[in-house]
């Protein structure tokens, strides 16, 4: 392709569109599949990002460069010479002077012939040298010299109480694992949920099912298939996680190791740094915060994108005993005037514990100007009567402000999703926050392709999202719940579980972004249900969800999957 | 000439002892003298390749391997043509080879897009204004305000993503992507009217 005078100056030919797409694309949107086709259709759209892409990675490496000559970087022409003479030592090739050509010729097409990997030339000089002029790494090897000659010698020990069992969440009644219970060397298993065991060393596992787990030492691991995340104290770096494809070693840091059912494996780093490598005969390669790399089975190894919020991070600990909580049942519909306005309208009272020693009616906010709309109608339900809202005007709204920031809680309803829901129905059975960004809490039935299957529980925070799996438009009747864990760093990726029909949901489309709910700004809203929180003028065809509730309960914790599979069969809540 | 001024650019004194007389050197047992010879081209190949790869470490150990190889074919090397071509030439085929060893791209894959953004790069950069775009790029650089250089190390250096940024910066995911879009146009241009000077 010869370049046109257009090349110079593409941009000026750029729509807003086009110039948008590519602005997304370089911020780590994925939008591949659309700039694709535009680069298809307009060289100029190539040309363009072309270039950026170019600036982009000249200019990484600018900084990098300029971090050689500031920071205590492996100077480029250093670690060069390091190699050089490493091989010299080796005797791979013992100095150019007097050297036969030949010889060389023989030993250099053999190193760039791609048959005969390169890499294994250079593993040798890779490692040495990499001891001669880093002395961290020279640490790091020696600690896992030093794992290794543990491992042997462990054959030698009964091989007991390697790690205890912290937590759990969302297993099953059959699993074996119980909190507290004692992990001796040898496999172990999870068929469903989550797991977190601390090894007597102080690393941390997290397991997620289906997972099968060889323990065999307090630094060696040995992952044959699921996801763990595994975070590592000082005091053990040189951990080992061994999968069929892959071997990572820990240098001080939290990494995730994901195994599919071939065998093939990935390990994203999540801070700090791991070295890895698919086999004993290649080299390390070095990985540091938000780098990932894939491995298959055949040896074959490439860098990936980082995906932390592919793993869960964290687990709950236990539920407080004594948990805060609002039930309303829609059993019955009283008059009762609303604080702010001070007019008589229909309401359903909440019972239950009550949030604070204090209950929250839910009072109908529908306008009374439509005619023969009406008010909310009450239906058959799954307990007594449920509410149905028509999509048009319905929607109730208590003096409930939300549980606020990153605390813990659960939201439980029954609903009833029609089979002909259109997109613009589906947002607000429940919600409360602020619309601003990772700052309001709304559970929906998913409309957007892009998050995840449609219909499916999703869990909105403005910006960010998690969404399940189960198609809830069928017009039956589906328990769902929506449990966030609270915590230093509640990523919504990280900390929420969604059940429905009481079994925990596989969630796509998880974002990576703090919950922070925000309740007491001026443009916050209290609990609602039925209504867009969202809604605005310009959001005028999506402003209320059609479908029918019942049962809704709200807690201050985070509740356990038995919890919410009584409320489901009994609709009791009791410890 | 550009190659005195990667030199400058990468804080290493030029020297003044020719190529010849340093690769004869090398030759002649003396290893040392060929960390000059990696000093020299340096820029010239991290560039070649840097441009034409996503994963910097990748390019950066192709870099490596790159004047190894030199190093040990250096009986071969024809002393008529410029060492800096040839060691670039190296480093090129080692890429194709690198690329080569990669899985083959479906179509429709997200791959794709990024084999056609590296065609595109591969035949708009040469030898010529590779190493003028990087010096070009530091003088860009070098007049940012303070607060855009903090942007770009944020994202470029620390390996902040769009959306730390935002949550760092207390700005909307938008503005941030637009933001930081701008910013690399800017540089865009900035290039371009100084590669006038550099090539």
């Amino acid at each position: 392709m010869s370049a046109s005078d257009q090349d110079n100056n593409p941009q000026a030919s750029l729509s807003k569109e086009q110039q948008r797409l590519i602005a997304d694309y370089l911020a780590g949107k994925n939008v591949d599949a659309q700039l694709t086709q535009a680069c298809k259709h307009n060289p100029h759209v190539k040309a363009e990002l072309a270039k950026l892409v170019a600036n982009d990675r000249l200019i990484r490496l600018q900084i990098d460069s300029a971090e050689q000559i500031t920071k205590q970087r492996a100077d480029f022409s250093a670690s060069v010479m390091d190699k050089i003479i490493a091989q010299n030592n080796l005797g791979q090739v013992h100095s150019i002077k007097g050297k036969p050509a030949e010889q060389n010729t023989q030993k250099t097409t053999q190193a760039i012939n791609p048959d005969n990997k390169l890499v294994k030339l250079n593993a040798h000089s890779k490692k040495q040298s990499r001891k001669w002029f880093n002395s961290f790494n020279a640490l790091a090897a020696s600690v896992a010299i030093f794992v290794v000659g543990f491992f042997i010698t462990s054959f030698l020990f009964v091989q007991n109480n390697l790690a205890v069992v912290t937590k759990v969440a969302a297993v099953s009644a059959v699993n074996n694992l119980v909190v507290g219970q004692s992990i001796n060397r040898g496999k172990i298993s999870l068929d469903v949920g989550y797991s977190e065991i601390k090894m007597g060393n102080g690393v941390i596992l997290l397991l997620e099912a289906p997972i099968r787990l060889d323990i065999r030492s307090q630094d060696l691991v040995i992952l044959e298939k699921g996801k763990l995340v595994a975070k590592v104290p000082p005091q053990a770096i040189g951990f080992r996680v061994d999968t069929p494809s892959s071997e990572i070693i820990d240098l001080g840091t939290e990494f995730a190791v994901d195994v599919n059912d071939k065998g093939d494996s990935q390990v994203h780093v999540l801070d700090g740094e791991v070295k890895a490598r698919s086999s004993k005969l290649q080299a390390y390669k070095m990985l540091r915060k938000n780098q990932a790399l894939s491995f298959s089975l055949d040896e074959k190894i490439e860098f990936i994108k980082s995906s932390p919020n592919l793993f869960m991070r964290a687990l709950p600990g236990k539920s407080v005993a004594n948990s805060d909580y609002l039930h309303w049942s829609f059993d019955s519909k009283q008059f009762y005037s609303q604080q702010s306005d001070n007019k008589q309208t229909g309401a359903f009272l909440s019972n239950g514990k009550g949030i604070s020693g204090k209950q929250y009616p839910a009072y109908d906010k529908t306008p009374e100007t439509t005619a023969g709309q009406g008010e909310i109608t009450q239906t058959a339900g799954v307990f007594g009567q449920a509410i149905a809202f028509n999509g048009i005007n319905n929607w109730l709204e208590t003096d409930f402000p939300g549980i606020a920031g990153d605390a813990p809680r659960t939201v439980s309803f029954w609903v009833k999703v029609p089979k002909n829901i259109a997109k613009h129905e589906v947002f607000g059975i429940v919600s409360w926050g602020t619309q601003e960004f990772y700052s309001a809490w709304q559970i929906s039935p998913n409309p957007f392709a892009q998050n995840g299957p449609l219909g499916a529980l999703r869990i909105g925070t403005y910006n960010a999202q998690v969404v399940g799996t189960k198609d809830l438009r069928d017009g039956q009747w589906h328990h769902v719940a929506v449990v966030l864990y609270g915590g230093e760093s509640s990523d919504i990726s990280t900390h929420v579980l969604m059940y429905v029909d009481g079994e925990l949901e596989k969630t796509h489309g998880k974002s990576f972004a703090k919950v922070d709910t925000k309740i007491t700004q001026k443009n916050s809203r209290p609990l609602a249900l039925g209504r867009n929180i969202g809604y605005e003028a310009e959001h005028e065809r999506n402003k209320y969800f059609r479908g029918s509730v019942d049962e809704l309960y709200v807690f201050d914790t985070a509740l356990e999957q038995q919890q919410i599979k009584q409320l489901m069969q009994s609709n009791k809540f009791s410890f | 000439m550009t190659a005195v001024k990667a030199n400058v650019q990468a804080g290493i004194q030029a020297d003044s002892v020719d190529d010849i007389n340093l690769i004869n050197r090398v030759r002649n047992g003396e290893i040392n003298a060929y960390s000059h010879l990696v000093k020299r081209y340096e820029c010239s190949v991290r560039a070649a390749l840097r441009v034409r790869l996503h994963d910097t470490s990748e390019a950066e150990d192709l870099a490596q391997e790159s004047f190894i190889l030199a190093y040990n074919k250096l009986n071969e090397f024809d002393e008529s043509r410029p060492f800096g071509a040839w060691v670039r030439g190296i480093a090129i085929n080692l890429l194709k080879n690198h690329i080569r060893k990669l899985k083959p791209v479906t179509i429709g894959s997200d791959t794709e897009l990024e084999l056609m953004i590296n065609q595109h790069i591969d035949t708009h950069y040469t030898a010529d204004n590779e190493v003028a775009s990087v010096n070009a790029l530091q003088d860009c650089m070098s007049k940012l305000t303070d607060k855009v250089k903090q942007l770009i190390l944020e994202h470029y250096g620390e390996g902040f993503s769009i959306a730390e940024m935002t949550r760092k910066h207390g700005v909307r995911h938008s503005a941030m992507t637009m933001r930081m879009f701008r910013i690399r146009q800017k540089l865009r241009e900035c290039i371009e009217n100084n590669l006038k000077e550099y090539s």
